[in-house]
């Protein structure tokens, strides 16, 4: 009996130690596992948390923490936190965003701390380099790079008589006034929305050869002749009645689905529909082009995302780590449907197919889509004069004129 | 006679047209949510329109069900509205008592500067509000949700609470006491009982009003912990398209439960606001 007890007393006592021990072993490993939070878009959901859980395998000593950020509020979310010094390490951005935390000197600079963690900046293309630099110094690793071309309805095209996409403004004016019947308009603008329709100003300011401001940003030069024929492109379509009337209220989104359900002839948007609209338009027959312009290919602004890190981050060199990682080549090209911003990476071939060529071609004439520190408070200005403009209560000089005046009182400011 | 009721006749008929109409202006939009949660994909913008789908699908509903955050976002919903309600009433009743029942230096200037804060757009509250909760670790919880919800409903609780403990006569409250109640055992056994409709409407305001809040819920939460139905829907919206289908079949889901629950309870709340019309 005796002995059963001293057996016990011993078992209770090992089993004790054993569990101190290893309550302390594992504390010390907890302690020893760095955490670093990432927040990334829900539409790179799978292959984010894909790599998280390789990294984590290679990296035991690092913890991926993912939160899932959409397009309606990822940047409202991310400027409050990173305002209130409460950001995650590393957060997915559109390269655009970049500047104005940048300016505010809120986010980590890369160029050092990427390059001691094997990032190659030698390797990202450079105007998408470009958009993430301030000063010589790089705030985001870009990993997708890309502007707009044309989708087109080929059987809509055919039956008006057109078997290739015009590359010029006038000739597919014409084309337009052909396809637009029985309830088919040729194209629609993403006027209801402010970011999308500044953009798609700024898209034909910069095909006639204008800008947005002057050199040194103290000027608005939306008042240019170049600016008024841009304006008066989208102006015109509508009125004369082969762009939709329903412009002035929808966004992009809806001109996808517009046009997958054979609303629109045509349709201007990114080399990312490719394979969505394959997926949830099955019957729509459709084929690519570049935009056209002023006697030949138009301009388009280039965007796309990156990712940068907090200056107020916990864990710079680990999450540095795992950044190097998410912007490999390999990983760059699992991270995007239309193009990588690595020069390795677009040369892989599921990047060569013939719906994505034309957006290769089109990038040749592109302009990155502006980061002027005041761009927040222009947009909205652009904004109103273009729906007056459409909705005919101003003529385009007018408006045109009165953006540039604002625009100028903004910047005297 | 036969004339007054001829004129009673048309204009009850009247009546029952424009409510018709206010009926059907309030029922479409419904409708059509409910035909969109049906449709596939290739569906949903068809030109023309079309309420029945041809090809009707359910994979919408399994989405938001089986695959989405939905469920997990409408029981954080039912949590954060719970206790937003729970404390605003508890806070907000008393406070109504008080300002109703006792008189004391700046008791008019104090009930009305607590409407200021109602005047004040949420943009300008939520910064402040997310330093606060930053600093006390409540930003991405269920419990720092409902406080900040209570920056909206507690305001005007308190007002719609002190309406209509004004309501009820002083003189009843005074014999409960003169028969012995103290002032705690004459609010519980009488004040309470008398106040139900009222009560009812009062936290079926505060509850809606957190089930639905959307500015302030985007910037505190964050995470499938916290995260509420307003801000859930969103993950049917990429930078690339809009899965129509699953939104609408999301917000079905959502809705009809509290539909469901203001059906069973919208004796009391049109009451309660009654009640608080009389007397303010």
């Amino acid at each position: 009996m005796k002995n059963w007890k001293s057996m016990a007393k011993k078992a209770a006592t090992g089993f004790f130690g054993a569990a101190v021990l290893t309550g302390i072993m594992g504390s010390a490993a907890a302690a020893e596992q760095t955490t670093i939070e990432w927040w990334t878009p829900n539409w790179d959901e799978v292959e984010s948390r894909e790599m998280a859980a390789e990294f984590e395998a290679e990296n035991p000593d690092i913890k991926v923490d993912l939160v899932i950020t959409d397009w309606d509020t990822y940047k409202s979310k991310i400027t409050t936190a990173i305002s209130a010094k409460n950001a995650p390490e590393l957060f997915t951005i559109l390269l655009t965003d970049v500047a104005p935390f940048a300016k505010k000197d809120l986010l980590e600079p890369l160029r050092e701390l990427g390059s001691a963690a094997s990032i190659d900046f030698d390797d990202i293309l450079e105007p998408a380099l470009t958009i993430t630099s301030l000063d010589g110094e790089i705030y985001g690793v870009p990993f997708r790079y890309d502007g707009s071309g044309i989708y087109y309805n080929v059987d809509l095209l055919s039956a008006a008589g057109y078997d290739e996409f015009p590359t010029d403004w006038d000739e597919m004016v014409e084309m337009s006034k052909a396809l637009t019947k029985d309830g088919v308009y040729a194209f629609a603008w993403p006027l209801g929305n402010q970011a999308n329709a500044a953009t798609r100003l700024v898209q034909q300011v910069y095909t006639y050869g204008g800008e947005i401001l002057n050199e040194d940003e103290t000027e608005c030069l939306l008042n240019s002749d170049e600016a008024k024929k841009a304006l008066n492109n989208i102006v015109s379509s509508i009125q004369e009645g082969y762009a939709s009337p329903s412009s002035a209220e929808i966004d992009n989104t809806k001109m996808r689905d517009m046009f997958g359900s054979g609303q629109l002839a045509f349709n201007f948007t990114g080399p990312f529909e490719v394979d969505t609209l394959k997926a949830d338009y099955p019957d729509l027959n459709f084929k690519t082009a570049v935009i056209p312009g002023d006697g030949g290919m138009g301009c388009t602004t280039a965007n796309g995302w990156c990712v940068s890190m907090a200056k107020n981050s916990e864990n710079k060199e680990a999450a540095a780590k795992f950044l190097a990682y998410i912007t490999t080549p390999e990983n760059q090209a699992r991270l995007t449907d239309s193009f990588p911003a690595s020069k390795t990476a677009v040369e892989y071939e599921q990047f060569a197919s013939e719906e994505l060529k034309p957006f290769t071609e089109q990038l040749n004439n592109s302009k990155a889509e502006p980061t002027y520190e005041n761009w927040a408070e222009m947009e909205p200005i652009i904004y109103n004069y273009i729906q007056s403009a459409v909705a005919g209560s101003m003529t385009v000089d007018e408006a045109c004129e009165a953006m540039a005046a604002d625009i100028n009182a903004l910047l005297a400011w | 006679m036969n004339r007054k009721k001829f004129y009673e006749h048309a204009l009850n008929i009247l009546i029952y047209l424009v409510l018709f109409l206010v009926l059907l202006i309030t029922i479409i939009p419904i409708g059509w949510v409910l035909s969109t949660s049906i449709k596939p994909t290739a569906e949903v913008f068809a030109n023309p329109p079309r309420w029945i789908p041809l090809k009707p699908t359910l994979s919408n509903y399994n989405n938001v069900l089986f695959e989405s955050s939905i469920p997990n976002a409408f029981k954080n919903s039912l949590l954060v509205g719970a206790m937003t309600t729970f404390i605003a009433l508890l806070l907000g009743g008393s406070a109504g008592y008080a300002f109703a029942r006792f008189s004391f230096r700046g008791s008019k200037v104090l009930s009305l500067f607590m409407l200021i804060s109602q005047m004040l757009p949420l943009t300008v509250l939520m910064i402040p509000l997310y330093y606060m909760e930053n600093e006390v670790g409540m930003v991405d919880t269920k419990l720092g949700l409902a406080v900040a919800h209570l920056v909206v409903s507690l305001p005007l609780v308190t007002w719609m609470a002190k309406g209509y403990f004004k309501g009820i006569p002083k003189e009843i409250e005074e014999a409960a006491i003169m028969d012995g109640c103290s002032t705690m055992q004459t609010i519980i056994k009488i004040v309470l009982p008398l106040l139900k409709p009222a009560l009812a409407a009062t936290g079926i305001y505060a509850f809606i009003s957190s089930w639905n809040e959307f500015a302030l819920a985007n910037v505190l939460t964050r995470s499938p912990r916290s995260i509420t139905v307003p801000i859930a829907l969103n993950e049917f919206s990429s930078f690339f398209k809009v899965d129509w289908g699953s939104t609408m079949a999301a917000a079905m889901v959502i809705t009809i439960p509290v539909i469901v629950v203001f059906m069973m309870v919208q004796k009391q709340f049109v009451e309660g606001l009654a009640a608080g019309a009389v007397k303010g």
